[in-house]
């Protein structure tokens, strides 16, 4: 197994991270990454090629697998089992400025909205 | 050309044209198909070669989500969602680049700003061109020229000012490098440098050693001008 390795954790990255938390198990890729956070296909694959490289997500290639026939895309990804707890915390440590003074923010996060509990929590 | 024989000639002109359009449609909505994936792959030339054929594998099987299943009956929405997917990626993918060789691009670019001051030179150095002097061509040409590069100039300032307010700040120096690339203010002010104010110069030269002088030109073309007005 590959060694993970720190990833500087944006707000943006903090929003794919639940992303991922929220949808466990299932698989994720760029696009509806893309529908779920509001992010341009630019910074979600930023984000991905980041997180891909610091070893935090596994990439799964089906060749079988075509949006044509309704199913998801040919490349997907999962969180790596060893990288949730710190998923979490970045998570978790990325919102918390966000709760201390919501109004003073700029602007605000497509699902990531500060506040909202994710579920992921318990 | 009897009644019969317009008639017939009217139904196949008729049947060809339509037809013709068709093809025509068909064919200009699968070029606008593909155009995406022509971004994606520019996209993917500015990725590491190692890197390049998954996340192209990648992108490619995600930009059928628009294609195919979300939009297939509005051609409108399928367009602007497949283009916005290609055409975003084509020109971020240097910040994807920086992901995968763990390279970050400095926060302070010093050949960027030494190519900024350059470019701000040569919109000032306009302000000392006699144009004047100018045949209509080449004052025209500067014009067009100097309008355009400030544009650029200003859409890039622009693009610096959202990236502030964008999450990740690194990558802002490439990203206005790609914008400016694209642009092509490098050519623009290439032009600038190295046809226009040359010429410019020259048409000055050859001015003053007509005889000429900056003053008198001026004091000539305002007679020319009085005598052309109608009365």
């Amino acid at each position: 197994m590959s060694e993970m390795k720190d990833v500087r954790v944006t707000l943006a990255v903090a929003a794919i991270l639940n992303a991922f938390l929220e949808g466990m198990g299932q698989a994720q890729y760029g696009y509806k990454l893309m529908t779920e956070t509001g992010f341009s296909s630019a910074k979600v694959y930023q984000i991905l090629a980041r997180l891909v490289t610091a070893g935090w997500l596994i990439r799964h290639d089906d060749p079988d697998a075509s949006p044509a026939s309704g199913g998801p895309p040919r490349i997907t990804y999962t969180l790596r089992p060893e990288a949730v707890p710190r998923a979490r915390r970045a998570v978790t440590t990325a919102r918390a400025p966000l709760e201390a003074a919501p109004q003073k923010r700029r602007f605000t996060l497509p699902g990531f909205q500060p506040g909202v509990v994710t579920g992921w929590d318990t | 050309m009897s009644a019969v024989q317009t008639v017939v000639v009217v139904v196949v002109l008729y049947v060809l044209g339509s037809a013709a359009r068709k093809i025509l449609g068909d064919e200009a909505r699968a070029r606008i198909d593909d155009l995406p994936k022509t971004m994606l792959r520019l996209a993917a030339r500015q990725l590491p070669a190692d890197e390049r054929e998954k996340w192209l594998i990648d992108w490619e099987s995600n930009l059928l989500i628009p294609l195919l299943t979300e939009t297939e009956r509005y051609p409108l929405t399928r367009f602007l969602r497949s283009w916005r997917f290609g055409f975003d990626l084509m020109l971020h993918a240097t910040r994807i680049r920086a992901e995968l060789t763990a390279t970050k691009p400095p926060v302070l670019n010093l050949v960027a700003w030494r190519k900024a001051a350059v470019d701000t030179a040569c919109v000032t150095s306009l302000v000392w061109v006699p144009l004047h002097l100018l045949s209509p061509g080449t004052f025209w040409g500067i014009f067009a020229a100097g309008v355009a590069g400030v544009s650029t100039l200003g859409i890039e300032v622009l693009t610096f000012k959202r990236s502030y307010y964008a999450f990740d700040t690194t990558p802002m120096v490439v990203e206005a490098g790609v914008l400016r690339t694209l642009l092509g203010r490098k050519l623009i002010f290439r032009l600038l440098m190295l046809v226009l104010l040359p010429l410019a110069v020259l048409e000055g030269i050859a001015h003053v050693a007509r005889g000429g002088s900056p003053r008198r030109m001026r004091k000539h073309r305002d007679v020319k001008r009085t005598r052309r007005a109608p009365r």
